[in-house]
């Protein structure tokens, strides 16, 4: 069986129209690719300010979820309280407690469900428990209370 | 069991957690690594132990009592969970390590975990040991750490239990003031 129509088949119109060269507008692939540069740096676009929009919900949500929970000392003649535990990885610079008045400290944090264990950190060079909370076995020889906080 | 054996072996380490490797020297942090990773490896899980270097860091404590410190934890961790079981969460088992480094005895956590089946033992292991750090006698507390779990209490009932509670049976939270929650 032959591909090729016979002469006198009424398809031969249809065929030579299909054979006939089709003209490309000028310029028409340059068209498209700029077409298909511009959808694809519309859906970068898309999935950047999405991904933006996770992390400043992400970010809210951090600053806003959790309990507020205020940790206060008295030590009137110090001269700074600093806030150390769990839940800022110790670091022993980030977190300050405040003057609050009769030589009185205090500083709220948020923090998420769970046990942390924390210490003062007075002048830099001492550490003092919470004398409000509940103490915890230290290995290193320091004071260290211990703090729960429960999800709603 | 021995390809096991060869691919645990040959497995790439693990990576370092950024926060040990930004606060100790490379040699004091791989020293660390070795305990973290193998707590890793068991399952368990890691943020406690390292939460423990930070801590000896920011006490400026020597690297040996740190890495003996870790492996006392690590241990811990591993004894509660073989008494809580596998599905025990990450929560519980810190609590419940906490608990046996404190001197618990893990009957009292199986117990517990009888007494509160399905239910976390965060609340009532750390209202358990708030308890005997500030004074009541372990037994005491126990008793009453039983009852409340006995009769389905609920972790704020566990949370807002104080020393004087125990004698007067009310609730009032001591320690750092929380809002909006419970402590």
């Amino acid at each position: 069986m032959s591909d090729e129509l016979a002469p006198d088949d009424p398809l031969q119109p249809a065929l030579a129209d299909l054979r006939r060269p089709v003209g490309v507008e000028p310029g028409l692939w340059t068209r498209a690719r700029v077409r298909a540069r511009r959808r694809i740096v519309s859906r970068t676009v898309r999935v950047v300010v999405l991904v933006l929009c996770l992390g400043a919900a992400d970010f809210f949500w951090r600053q806003h979820a959790g309990t507020s929970v205020t940790f206060a000392l008295t030590a009137p003649s110090v001269r700074s309280v600093a806030l150390v535990g769990d839940f800022n990885d110790w670091r022993i610079d980030q977190v300050k407690l405040h003057r609050v008045g009769n030589g009185g400290w205090e500083t709220t944090v948020r923090l998420a469900p769970g046990r942390y264990r924390f210490a003062y950190l007075v002048n830099h060079d001492e550490w003092r428990a919470d004398a409000r909370a509940a103490s915890v076995a230290d290995d290193f020889g320091r004071p260290t209370s211990v703090v729960t906080v429960l999800g709603r | 069991m021995l390809t096991v054996l060869i691919a645990a072996a040959t497995a790439p380490a693990k990576a370092q957690d950024p926060r040990i490797s930004a606060r100790f020297p490379a040699a004091a942090a791989a020293r660390l690594d070795v305990v973290i990773d193998s707590a890793g490896r068991e399952g368990l899980p890691t943020d406690p132990l390292v939460l423990r270097a930070l801590e000896g860091q920011a006490k400026n404590v020597p690297l040996d009592r740190i890495v003996d410190a870790l492996g006392r934890l690590r241990d811990a961790l591993h004894a509660a969970r073989v008494t809580l079981g596998p599905s025990a969460a990450a929560t519980e088992l810190t609590t419940a390590a906490a608990a046996l480094e404190a001197g618990v005895p893990d009957a009292r956590l199986a117990e517990l975990r009888q007494l509160r089946s399905g239910q976390s033992l965060t609340a009532p292991l750390a209202a358990y040991l708030d308890l005997i750090a500030s004074g009541v006698s372990a037994s005491q507390a126990w008793s009453r750490i039983a009852d409340l779990a006995r009769h389905r209490a609920t972790d704020a009932d566990f949370v807002q239990l104080t020393p004087t509670d125990i004698q007067r049976g009310r609730d009032h939270p001591p320690g750092p003031a929380t809002s909006g929650g419970s402590r």
